[in-house]
C-alpha cells in the first residue's frame, strides 16, 4: 500500500517505514475484523464525534450499544444516518435489563442481558444483509459504566463475547471509555483490543492518536 | 500585622488581639498587669509578638486542652478531663483552644486544674511569665500592587514567603505556613507596610517569562526565595551553591519535584523539633537513605536546601505524598491574581501549552479505515468548541484544576473571583443550611441525601427537601444565604428544568448559596454561572449520565461531603475508589468542605483480604480545609506512627474490634471484594 504524505506526519520525523507499517496493519485489521478500545478525557461531545466517525456511511450496518436510556441515539450516528433505518440496531443498558431491576444500578446479570441482546443484533444484521469486511460497526458507549454492574471478569467477558461474533463478520468493534488508559486498565485486558484510540480536546478540537501495541507503534496526534 | 497582647480595661488580665483573623482571646490574672514586650526568640516555637506579665495564676477562660513543652521536645499534655496536673520545671504551655497560636512560658513548678467550665494554672509564688502569640490567619496581610511586566511580577512574587511564619522545617506544617499576600496589576510596584520578604539566602533565577515565573511561585513562597531574571532556570544559595532546574525533564517538571521533595524532607526532619513523633514517612526514608535529621534540623534553610538536593528524587518520590493539588495555567497576567491562592495550597504549577498550533489533519489512512465519505456536521450536533484536555500529570496527585477560558475536561475550573470570594466568608456558629431541590419524580430517591448529610455528628444541620420547585422559587432559594444546594433533577441548553419552565442562571445576578451540588446531564454552563453570580464553587456534570448512575452519585456525593471531604476530593473519590466515568467536576473553589472530619483528614479504606478474623486494609487520607498539607494523621491502631496525611498511607492487618472502632469513629466508604460500603451500614462481621 503506498503511503501519502499526510500519512507521514502520523510519525515522528516523517516516520516513512513506520507509516508503511501502520498502513499494512490497518489494512489488516479492516480484511480481519478488529476491536479497538477508545480512551480519553475528552468530554460526551468528544466521544460522541469520534464514534459517530467510527460508525462509517450508509454502506455499513450499525449497532450502537449503550448503558444509557438514549434520548437522541441519532447524535450517536452519522449525519446522514437515523436509528429507525433497518441497518441500525440500538441496544441499550435500559432495554436490556429486567423490570426488577430498573430504576437501580445495573448488575452483573443485566451486562449478561445486554450482552445477549447486542450478540442478537448482530446476528440479525448478518442474517438479513451480506456483511463484506469492516461492514458491521458495532459502538459500544460508556464502557466504564459496566464495572459499576459487573466486576472486571464480567466486563471482560462482555467484550470478549461481543469481539468474538464481531470478528466472525469481519467487522469492526470500538468500545469507548471515558477516562485514560491507566484507569482502563484497572478495569478492562487491554490484550484484548488490536488498537487503541487515544483522545484528547485541543482548543475546541478533538484529536487522536493511535496505538498499535502489537507494533509498538503511536502516531502523532492528529485530528480526529 | 502580629497578633497584640494587652492588659484588658474590665478586669485584671490580658487580650489577644489577631487583626487579620478579627479573633481575640482573654487570660485573666489575679491582679492587674501591665505587658511589657520581649524578644520572641525567647519561644522555642515560632511567634509573632511576645511580651511578659508578672503573675501567681493566669486562668484560661473555658475549657482547653494544654499541651507541655520542655526542653527536649512536648513532654505531656493536660485534658479538662484529667482534674489536675502538677507539673516540676521550666514549662512552656501551649493553649489549644485560643484561636492564634498561645505559648505562656514560666521557669517555675506549676499546677494545671480544671475548674469548673475554665482551666487554672496556679505558679508556686509570683513569676515572670512570658505569652508568646502567632497567628493562625489563613487571610492574607495585604495587597501588594504590581504593574505587568514578568520583571516586576518577579518581585512581587519574591515577598509570598512573607507569610511564613518560619523558616525551620517546621513550615512544612500548614498551621506555620500563613496565606501569601494578594498580587493585583497597577501601574506603580507597592507593598503594604509589614510584608517584607525573609532572608532566606534562596534565590530562584529563571528568564523573566510568565512562563518560567508561575511554576516557580509555589516553590518561591516555600523557600522564602527571591525571583530574579536570568538566562537559566536554577536554584542559587548564599553560600555559592547552585542546582539547574531544568535538568533532564524540563524545567516545569523539575520545579515541581524540587518542591516536593524538600517539602518531604522538611516533613522527615522536623520529626527532630517541637513534636518529635514517629513518622511513618522518616522510617521509610531512613531505611535506605542516610539521613541525619537532628543534624539537618539545626541548619538554616539554604544550607539544608543543599542537603535535600544533594539527594537523588528518585529516593525519595515515593514517600512524597499523593499532591493535593496541580494548576494548569494560562501564562499570561490574567492568571496572576490567583497565584498566592495557588502559593496557599503549595500547588503545582504547569502552564497551558501555546494553542495557536493547529492540529495535523487527519490522514488518508485512518479516513480509509473509518470510510466515511463524508465529515458530519458537527455544528448541527452542538459540539462545543470551549473544551480542552489538560496534559497527563507524571506524578501522584489527587486534585487538578485548571485557570483559563476554556472548560477542562475531567479537572476543576478554578476561578480566581471564587478564591477572593472565599477569603470574605466569615465562620458562621450556625447550623449548616442545606437545600435539597428534587425536580424529578423519577428521581425521588436520591432525597435520602438529607439523611447522609447528617451522619456527621460534630454539625448542627439545618435541611430543607423541596420537591418540583418552580423557577421563581427556585431563583429565591439560590438568592438566599445558605450553605449548599443540592439539586436532582434535569439540566438542559435553557436552564434548570423546573415544572413551570426553565431557570437560566445566566439570567441571575446574586446568588447567596456558597456551594452547590447540580446533579443533572450537562450541567456545567449552568453551574459556571452560578459560580459567576456569587457562589464559591460547586460539583457539576459535563455529559449525559443514566438516571440511575445520577442517583448513585448524587447519594454517594452527600456521604462524601458529611464525611469532610472538599469539593474536589469528594469528586476524585467518587470517580476513582467509588464511581467510575469522568462525569463531575468541581468549579470555582475546589478546596471548600462543608463539614469537618471526625479525624481531621476524611479516610478511605480498601480490604484487601480477610483471614482467620483479620482484615488487611489499605488506608488512603485526604486533606482537609483544617489538616493541610503536611498535616500528620494517627490512624489509631498504632499509637505511636503517624503518616503524612494524603492518599495511600499503609496497609495493616486488623482485628474485628480494630476494624469496628474505625467505622465508629469514621464516615467513611470501604471496598471489599469490589462492592462498596459505607461505615454506618455494616460492622466488620457483615463482611466475613
Amino acid at each position: 500500500m503506498k503511503t501519502t504524505r499526510s500519512s507521514c506526519h502520523l510519525f515522528r520525523g516523517g516516520g516513512q517505514e513506520t507509516a508503511q507499517v501502520f498502513a499494512q496493519r490497518l489494512e489488516e485489521l479492516k480484511q480481519t475484523g478488529c476491536s479497538i478500545l477508545v480512551t480519553g478525557t475528552v468530554d460526551s461531545e468528544g466521544f460522541t464525534e469520534q464514534l459517530s466517525l467510527s460508525f462509517g456511511n450508509q454502506t455499513c450496518k450499525q449497532v450502537l450499544v449503550s448503558p444509557y436510556q438514549l434520548s437522541t441515539p441519532d447524535q450517536m450516528l452519522p449525519a446522514d444516518i437515523s436509528p429507525d433505518m433497518e441497518t441500525v440496531r440500538v441496544v441499550t443498558g435500559e432495554q436490556a435489563r429486567s423490570t426488577a431491576t430498573r430504576g437501580r444500578v445495573g448488575s452483573v446479570d443485566d451486562l449478561a442481558a445486554l450482552r445477549e441482546a447486542v450478540l442478537d443484533a448482530i446476528t440479525e444484521l448478518s442474517d438479513e444483509f451480506e456483511l463484506e469486511d469492516n461492514d458491521l460497526r458495532v459502538g459500544v458507549q460508556s464502557l466504564d459504566q459496566f464495572s459499576d454492574w459487573a466486576d472486571g471478569c464480567g466486563v471482560r467477558r462482555f467484550v470478549q463475547a461481543v469481539s468474538k461474533y464481531v470478528g466472525l463478520v469481519n467487522g469492526t468493534l470500538y468500545c469507548q471509555f471515558r477516562g485514560d488508559s491507566a484507569r482502563a486498565s484497572e478495569v478492562l485486558d487491554l490484550g484484548l483490543f488490536d488498537a487503541r484510540i487515544e483522545l484528547r480536546s485541543q482548543q475546541g478540537c478533538v484529536e487522536q492518536r493511535w496505538h498499535l501495541s502489537d507494533e509498538d507503534i503511536t502516531t502523532e496526534w492528529v485530528s480526529l | 500585622m502580629e497578633p497584640t497582647v494587652t492588659a484588658l480595661r474590665e478586669r485584671p488580665g490580658v487580650r489577644v488581639v489577631d487583626p487579620i483573623e478579627s479573633a481575640q482571646f482573654d487570660l485573666w490574672t489575679a491582679s492587674p498587669v501591665r505587658p511589657m514586650s520581649v524578644s520572641p526568640d525567647l519561644f522555642r516555637f515560632p511567634v509573632g509578638n511576645a511580651v511578659e506579665i508578672s503573675a501567681n495564676r493566669v486562668v484560661v477562660p473555658e475549657l482547653t486542652s494544654i499541651y507541655l513543652h520542655g526542653e527536649d521536645g512536648l513532654a505531656g499534655a493536660f485534658d479538662p478531663s484529667d482534674g489536675r496536673l502538677r507539673v516540676e520545671g521550666a514549662r512552656t504551655l501551649e493553649i489549644n483552644s485560643a484561636p492564634t497560636k498561645l505559648y505562656l512560658r514560666v521557669e517555675c513548678p506549676l499546677v494545671v486544674e480544671r475548674e469548673e467550665s475554665r482551666v487554672m494554672v496556679r505558679f508556686d509564688r509570683r513569676v515572670d511569665v512570658q505569652v508568646g502569640v502567632r497567628s493562625l490567619h489563613d487571610q492574607p496581610a495585604g495587597t501588594i500592587t504590581t504593574p505587568e511586566s514578568p520583571e516586576d511580577v518577579m518581585r512581587a512574587v519574591s515577598l509570598l514567603g512573607s507569610a511564613l511564619k518560619t523558616t525551620s522545617a517546621e513550615r512544612s506544617f500548614p498551621t506555620l505556613r500563613g496565606h501569601p499576600p494578594l498580587i493585583e496589576t497597577g501601574d506603580v510596584f507597592t507593598v503594604p507596610d509589614g510584608i517584607e520578604r525573609p532572608e532566606t539566602g534562596v534565590r530562584v533565577e529563571v528568564p523573566a517569562e510568565y512562563e518560567y515565573v508561575y511554576p516557580a511561585v509555589s516553590l518561591a513562597y516555600y523557600l522564602g526565595a527571591e525571583v530574579v531574571p536570568g538566562s537559566q532556570p536554577r536554584l542559587v544559595t548564599e553560600g555559592g551553591f547552585t542546582y539547574d532546574l531544568e535538568g533532564d525533564v524540563g524545567y516545569e517538571r523539575r520545579v515541581g519535584r524540587v518542591l516536593r521533595q524538600v517539602f518531604v524532607l522538611d516533613c522527615v526532619v522536623r520529626t527532630e523539633g517541637y513534636y518529635q513523633i514517629a513518622l511513618h514517612e522518616r522510617h521509610r526514608l531512613e531505611e535506605r537513605l542516610d539521613v541525619d535529621a537532628g543534624w539537618l534540623y539545626e541548619l538554616p534553610l539554604a544550607a539544608r536546601l543543599e542537603q535535600y538536593l544533594d539527594m537523588p528524587y528518585d529516593a525519595v518520590a515515593d514517600v512524597v505524598p499523593a499532591w493535593p493539588l496541580t494548576v494548569d495555567v494560562d501564562p499570561s497576567v490574567s492568571s496572576l491574581d490567583a497565584m498566592p491562592f495557588l502559593a496557599d495550597e503549595l500547588a503545582v504549577i504547569r502552564t497551558t501549552p501555546d494553542q495557536s498550533r493547529s492540529a495535523t489533519p487527519t490522514p488518508d489512512m485512518i479516513t480509509d479505515f473509518q470510510r466515511t465519505d463524508s465529515t458530519p456536521d458537527l455544528e448541527s450536533k452542538g459540539v462545543s468548541s470551549e473544551f480542552v484536555t489538560p496534559d497527563p500529570v507524571s506524578f501522584d496527585t489527587v486534585g487538578r484544576a485548571w485557570i483559563g477560558d476554556d472548560v477542562p475536561v475531567g479537572v476543576t475550573k478554578l476561578t480566581s473571583e471564587s478564591l477572593h470570594r472565599s477569603l470574605d466568608v466569615d465562620p458562621d456558629p450556625s447550623p449548616i443550611q442545606i437545600h435539597v431541590v428534587c425536580n424529578d419524580p423519577a428521581m425521588q430517591a436520591e432525597r435520602a441525601v438529607s439523611e447522609y448529610y447528617q451522619l456527621n455528628e460534630r454539625h448542627q444541620f439545618d435541611i430543607t427537601v423541596h420537591t418540583n420547585v418552580e423557577t421563581e422559587e427556585l431563583r429565591a432559594l439560590l438568592a438566599q444565604d445558605a450553605d449548599f444546594l443540592h439539586y436532582i433533577g434535569h439540566v438542559i441548553d435553557d436552564g434548570i428544568v423546573c415544572p413551570d419552565g426553565h431557570l437560566d442562571t445566566g439570567t441571575l445576578s446574586n446568588v447567596s448559596v456558597t456551594a452547590f451540588l447540580l446533579n443533572a446531564c450537562d450541567s456545567h454552563e449552568q453551574g459556571l454561572q452560578l459560580v459567576e453570580a456569587g457562589s464559591l464553587g460547586g460539583i457539576i456534570t459535563l455529559s449525559d449520565i443514566a438516571d440511575t448512575v445520577a442517583t448513585q452519585a448524587g447519594t454517594q456525593l452527600a456521604r462524601l461531603l458529611a464525611a469532610g471531604h472538599t469539593l474536589h476530593t469528594s469528586t476524585t473519590v467518587l470517580q476513582t475508589h467509588l464511581l467510575s466515568g469522568t462525569n463531575w467536576l468541581t468549579i470555582g473553589n475546589p478546596t471548600l468542605s462543608l463539614c469537618h472530619s471526625q479525624s481531621g483528614n476524611p479516610l478511605y479504606l480498601r480490604i484487601t483480604d480477610i483471614d482467620d478474623g483479620i482484615f488487611r486494609t489499605e488506608f488512603y487520607a485526604f486533606v482537609s480545609p483544617s489538616h493541610g498539607l503536611g498535616s500528620a494523621l494517627k490512624l489509631h491502631i498504632d499509637s505511636e506512627t503517624r503518616y503524612l496525611a494524603s492518599s495511600k498511607l499503609d496497609t495493616l492487618d486488623l482485628s474485628e474490634i480494630e476494624l469496628d472502632e474505625i467505622l465508629e469513629r469514621n464516615i467513611l466508604a470501604i471496598d471489599y471484594n469490589g462492592e462498596r460500603y459505607w461505615s454506618d451500614e455494616i460492622s466488620a462481621s457483615d463482611l466475613i
